[in-house]
């Protein structure tokens, strides 16, 4: 089933998230994207929104759907005008891909190329208002387009590390709800408990939420996590589980697939979240029997 | 030697100076690096200091046997030079140009031709050179039997039939004729590593050294418990024969300035050395031999040592007396040693007698060395050692000389290990690397295949002069043997390793069609190596070969009971033919290499190896945990030296972060790792958006340091007069005012040291307070400072620090773990109270300012997981645990991971630098080569009997088996290390261990018990 249809008939969907690879050897994205046939609903694919250059998400995309594997491509305002978004987008629909997820910019500076220049001609809420345009038929200009393309627009929730930042980015959210969102994807949940309070406001949106799951690959990325972002609540509880156990990668899995499982009751699907462990995603989806 | 002319005609090349441990580190680095080397030494054999000990710290084990295959290996290697008997004359030139005279005396010996055969030793015991020490049990020239090179050498002063002696050696190899030889070279640079002497306590008349012949020095009791000294192992009195009951070593003989002509630097190696000597005493001996050491601090600030003291105190019973005797008398009539010391709280004098005193005495430079330094131009220190850069302590004060080893300061084993590599990394980094043509395609013919034809044995055994032949008849052996099956040629050699015998045995090889060898002769171990290369060149599989030690398992072992002698022979030949028709064809695993290197740490150290590396055109990947580059030395001002730690690291950083050849990633954590060593594959993520990316690489440098400790207590963060000895030189840098107005400031020593939750010294702390008061002193002569301490431990020349600081009244007092010092909090200040020892009462002080000596610690979670993921071991205390601790100090167990810095234990910026260069070394050596060679034993699955049933793969301490798509346990040869322990455990016997098949153990031992059998 695909994607829009899995959300538009209530049920649980299921993502998972791919890099292109930075340089040309697709390899292992081709070869991850094929073992996940027929377990998830879509594959995400995400720009250079975190900074690193690398092949872009719209070639990686095309490459997947070529491999009869549903995807989502993230776009960005960092490092485009509007004109630019405006031609990737067209060029999305004809090769194929619908479904574009409306992402958030690391800082420049954040990145592997940080004296780039930052364009950020328009911002995420223009721009998911611009896609909105183009499906009517005209572009940012109000020239009319010789065929209008058509789109399912999901929108990112920023991190958060208190109450108030948290406030901050759902009105945010909120606000691309308006622009022409149909669906957002929440940072990383370690304890869909302690994160009830945020799923819940993110409920009150009015479109699907889909949980972020963040494979831990260590005990070391856990503590870094715990420390750069409170927002996550990773909770020491947690991180003794991981210290505790005598073999960490397992442990990781059992925890991802676990947290998938306890979601499904509480939002409409999951995106899970492996950055270069694509070839555990398999494992995950056991644990949370999928 | 082949490459003489090549040595001898260019400048490019690098000359050692003395054949010690440290010496020959350097010249096998450089050699393995394919640069070329000239070694000398002005003895007549390579091994220095260290051929002399019985035993070494903290393992006790005797590592003769490991070191000495190395030793005989230098010689072999085609890069190397040795030059024995020879000095340093004179130089000229500067770095990359130097020309050397060397002066070489004559040995009366050929070495080409000498087979060590002892026949000269034998017949003219007062030819030879004797050897200084207590070595009186014979006269020997050869130092040991495993000596480099494998030959004699004859004091024709000292000889009064010169024909007789020539007619004597049936080798041919005596040249009465042989003269002294002046050369001069050329060579890029030098590494001086002459080594140093031990003080001598002759003139020191209370300790009657020089009268008192059961006063001796550490060194010969080494000699007296050594199997190879002159008691041959026996632990006995030199003035009765008999076994001490009572024995006691007095610590800071030469050191520390104490006595007439005595360093006034601590000789650093000397506290752990009486420890292992009492130690392997008890061991040996247990209850009948007393043990006292008197001490004035102990000083086992090493790797783990401190946990050597307490086993010496708690385990042992080793008594320890912190105490300087006063004198050493042996009163008229008694045959025991009366010592007169006092203890710290009393003013009594005491007198206890002994049986032995063993004087630790302390290093100093050699008049050799000093003179030497002369020649060479390099500036010396006070104390007679070499002046060197204070980040980097191989370099010496002429560009392109380098020191190391115990020349350069005084120094253990590990750390003379260090510093050579360190000093090859400097003098190899100028010169390209010299590839030698593979002589194989010429010189070796296409190996046979025997797979088809029927075992054909020849069998050679050797009389080694009158070594075998002297005990045995070999002919009748001969004879014995031809009778065996299989055997189609079996012949007496003379001495079988001498160039006509090899020569002939190939020939024999050849025209006979011979396809198994035995050789009934001496060691494999010393000699496998040479016959392998024969069958080779014969055109056989080097490994269808077998070795039966008739000469030191025999007729060495038996000499007074020849019938025992022959048929002890007579089995172990036997055995090694039977196995040798087992014999299989083997090749030797290898793999091609990839030469990138991964660094995983961003401190000094890692940062100093990858520009090492990177310098030479190596790829070298950086790994840095945090988001900036530096590590702890971030935190740090000065050295005790004065060099201005912030300059140097920026220096660092900015080189590392232009190099082209390092990519540096931060914020980076290493996830997953997989390869073998040559073709590893690393998984990391960095950055704030956790980027995920892979490395090849072929090699790993593990420089992940340690972090600064922080135990709660003595009111740290609760007080705003206490802080840590960081925190104390940030603030004099920054508020120095405040500094100004400390009127009494108080440190504590081992805080969260030495104690039973983390046992180990952290090293570097005695140092810093000592660096860090004198500095408070600049600020604000007014203080009064008060240092607690347990054991100052300002070894090698911090010492000298230590002194300056007592002597601008800085107050040092003792405490004791059962009596720590309470502090109380009093507003601004903190009141600190303390037992002094010497007024035997309470003291407290109001303090401006109490200075925690905290130390390091391993960051746990950090090392267990790169632990975990690189499948390395650790110390318990979670730093990385190297393959040796002696001799291998930063190679870890499994190859293509090397250790640096603070990750392999607490250390100075210094020391981490020479680390690192020794690791750039290291990495050199293997990333000189295409391919990596693994050799032949490994463990082999027969995938037919194989039942999946995981016991291989649970008992594997490498991990290496694992169950194939086929359904049977696999075993990577590449990744086997050939343990074993899998063949033994297969409850189905499908796993053999080639080189030691079921079959060919069987079959000699079927042999071996025939006749009982029978």
């Amino acid at each position: 089933m695909s994607f829009q249809k899995r959300l538009a008939a209530d049920e649980f969907a299921v993502l998972a998230e791919m890099h292109t690879p930075k340089g040309i050897n697709i390899s292992r994205l081709v070869n991850d994207a094929r073992r996940l046939k027929g377990r998830v609903d879509a594959v995400v694919v995400p720009d250079m929104d975190n900074g690193i250059m690398r092949m872009s998400a719209l070639a990686g995309g095309v490459l997947l759907q070529q491999q009869g594997v549903e995807t989502i491509v993230h776009m960005y305002c960092r490092d485009r005008n509007r004109m630019a978004l405006q031609g990737d987008a067209l060029a999305a629909h004809v090769l194929g891909i619908q479904n574009i997820i409306i992402a958030n910019s690391v800082e420049m500076a954040d990145g592997d190329h940080s004296d780039a220049k930052v364009v950020d001609d328009l911002n995420e809420i223009e721009l998911i208002e611009a896609l909105m345009t183009l499906q009517q038929g005209k572009d940012m200009s109000g020239f009319d387009l010789d065929g209008a393309p058509d789109f399912s627009i999901g929108t990112s929730i920023g991190s958060f590390s208190d109450d108030k930042t948290m406030a901050a980015t759902l009105a945010t959210a909120k606000a691309r709800v308006a622009a022409g969102a149909g669906y957002v994807i929440t940072p990383p949940i370690f304890h869909p408990e302690v994160s009830e309070k945020f799923l819940n406001a993110a409920g009150e949106l009015g479109v699907p939420v889909i949980a972020t799951v963040f494979l831990l690959k260590s005990l070391a990325i856990a503590q870094y996590i715990a420390n750069s972002d409170p927002g996550a609540q990773i909770g020491d509880e947690l991180i003794r589980r991981i210290r505790k156990s005598s073999d960490r990668e397992q442990e990781g899995i059992k925890i991802a697939g676990e947290t998938v499982q306890a979601l499904k009751s509480r939002t409409q699907g999951v995106l899970i979240q492996t950055l270069g462990w694509e070839h555990k995603l398999p494992a995950i989806l056991d644990v949370a029997q999928l | 030697m082949q490459n003489s002319n090549r040595l001898h005609t260019t400048k490019n090349k690098v000359l050692v100076v003395g054949g010690g441990l440290g010496g020959i580190r350097t010249a096998l680095d450089l050699a393995e690096a394919e640069k070329d080397v000239i070694l000398v030494d002005r003895d007549y054999t390579i091994g220095g200091l260290m051929t002399l000990l019985d035993r070494t710290f903290p393992t006790n084990n005797c590592d003769l046997c490991t070191i000495s295959p190395h030793l005989s290996e230098s010689s072999r290697q085609e890069h190397i030079e040795l030059l024995t008997m020879t000095e340093v004359v004179a130089v000229k030139g500067s770095k990359g140009d130097f020309s050397v005279t060397l002066k070489t005396a004559p040995r009366y010996i050929n070495l080409e031709k000498c087979t060590a055969c002892g026949d000269c030793l034998k017949a003219f015991p007062e030819c030879v050179r004797f050897h200084a020490g207590l070595d009186h049990r014979a006269p020997t020239c050869m130092r040991y039997p495993q000596a480099t090179p494998q030959a004699f050498s004859i004091d024709l002063a000292r000889c009064t039939d010169v024909q007789a002696l020539v007619a004597v050696c049936p080798a041919g190899a005596i040249n009465p004729d042989d003269m002294a030889i002046t050369r001069e070279i050329g060579c890029s640079s030098i590494v001086l590593s002459p080594g140093a002497e031990l003080f001598d306590p002759s003139h020191l008349d209370y300790l009657g050294y020089s009268t008192f012949p059961d006063v001796v020095t550490s060194l010969e009791y080494e000699r007296i418990l050594s199997a190879s000294g002159p008691t041959g192992g026996k632990l006995l009195r030199p003035s009765t024969g008999e076994q001490p009951k009572k024995v006691a070593w007095i610590q800071c003989i030469g050191s520390r300035g104490l006595q007439k002509g005595a360093g006034a630097f601590c000789s650093n190696a000397c506290c752990m050395f009486a420890l292992k000597e009492a130690i392997v005493t008890k061991e040996r001996f247990q209850e009948d031999i007393e043990t006292t050491i008197f001490y004035m601090d102990m000083r086992t600030f090493g790797k783990d040592y401190e946990l050597y003291l307490n086993r010496a105190k708690d385990d042992y019973g080793v008594r320890f007396l912190r105490s300087r005797p006063h004198s050493i008398i042996q009163p008229e009539g008694s045959d025991t040693l009366n010592i007169t010391y006092t203890i710290e709280d009393s003013t009594k004098q005491l007198t206890e007698d002994f049986d032995m005193v063993v004087l630790a005495t302390g290093f100093k430079t050699s008049a050799e060395s000093r003179q030497l330094a002369g020649v060479m131009g390099i500036a010396m220190n006070e104390d007679f050692f070499p002046v060197t850069d204070v980040f980097n302590p191989v370099a010496s004060s002429v560009p392109g000389i380098y020191v190391a080893g115990t020349f350069e300061s005084p120094k253990d084993i590990p750390e003379t290990m260090v510093q050579g590599s360190a000093a090859a990394c400097m003098a190899g980094a100028d010169l390209p690397a010299v590839r030698i043509d593979p002589e194989e395609d010429v010189d070796q013919p296409r190996e046979r295949d025997v797979s088809q034809e029927e075992p054909k044995v020849g069998v050679f055994i050797c009389d080694c002069g009158d070594n075998i032949g002297g005990v045995i008849n070999v002919e009748e052996l001969v004879a014995e043997v031809a009778t065996l099956p299989y055997v189609a040629v079996a012949r007496a050699e003379g001495h079988g390793c001498s160039r006509v015998s090899m020569e002939e045995i190939r020939q024999t090889i050849i025209a006979e069609g011979l396809n198994r060898v035995v050789i009934g002769g001496c060691s494999p171990r010393t000699h496998q190596g040479k016959f392998q290369e024969l069958l080779a060149k014969a055109g056989i599989n080097k490994y269808l070969l077998e070795i039966a030690n008739i000469r030191d398992q025999s007729t060495w072992v038996h000499t007074g009971n020849p019938a025992e002698a022959v048929d002890k022979a007579r089995d172990l030949l036997r055995m090694a033919v039977a196995a040798v028709v087992k014999a299989q064809p083997l090749s030797d695993q290898s793999l091609p290499i990839n030469k990138n290197v991964l660094v995983v740490g961003g401190g000094i150290s890692g940062m100093t190896a990858a520009l090492r590396l990177a310098d030479q055109g190596v790829q070298v990947y950086l790994v840095e945990k945090s988001d900036k580059l530096g590590g702890i030395a971030n935190q740090l001002v000065k050295t005790i030296e004065g060099g201005d730690v912030q300059l140097f690291v920026a220096d660092l950083i900015a080189r590392v972060q232009n190099h082209p050849q390092i990519q540096v990633f931060t914020r980076a954590l290493i996830v997953d790792h997989s390869g073998m060593p040559g073709m590893f594959k690393t998984g990391m993520q960095s950055g704030p958006q956790m980027f995920y990316r892979q490395i090849e690489h072929g090699i790993t440098i593990l420089a992940s340091g340690a972090k600064a400790n922080r135990p709660a207590g003595y009111l740290l963060d609760q007080s705003p007069a206490v802080h840590t000895q960081l925190e104390t030189q940030q603030l004099m840098g920054s508020q120095p005012e405040v500094v100004r107005n400390w009127d009494n400031v108080v440190m504590f020593q081992c805080v969260g040291s030495r104690i039973p939750e983390n046992p180990n010294c952290s090293r570097i702390c005695c140092q810093t307070a000592i660096k860090n008061a004198l500095a408070i002193l600049e600020i604000n002569p007014e203080a009064r400072i008060f240092i607690l301490y347990r054991d100052m431990r300002t070894y090698g020349f911090h010492e000298e620090y230590y002194q300056k600081a007592r002597e601008k009244g800085v107050i040092f007092s003792r405490y004791t773990l059962d009596r720590p010092p309470v502090t109380t909090a009093a507003g601004e200040q903190v009141e600190v109270s303390y037992y002094d020892t010497i007024l035997s009462q309470e003291v407290t002080i109001v303090a401006d300012a109490l200075c925690l000596s905290t130390g390091m610690v391993s960051d746990d979670d950090s090392t267990e997981e790169l632990a975990m993921i690189f499948k390395l071991p650790r110390t318990a205390d979670g730093y990385f645990l190297e393959d040796h601790v002696k001799l291998r100090p930063v190679d870890m167990p499994v190859p293509g991971f090397f250790v640096a810095g603070a990750a392999h234990s607490p250390k100075l910026i210094k020391e981490s630098v020479s680390q690192a260069n020794a690791v750039a070394s290291r990495a050199r050596t293997m990333l000189a080569r295409d391919a990596i060679n693994l050799g032949a034993a490994t463990a082999r699955v027969d995938g037919k009997i194989c039942a999946a049933c995981l016991i291989c793969v649970r008992a594997c301490p490498f991990e290496v088996p694992f169950i194939n798509a086929d359904g049977y346990s696999e075993i990577d040869p590449a990744k086997c290390h050939g343990c074993g322990m899998c063949v033994a455990e297969c409850p189905a016997k499908a796993i053999q261990l080639m080189q030691f098949e079921d079959d060919r153990i069987l079959a000699k031992v079927e042999q071996l018990f025939e006749r009982i059998l029978a």
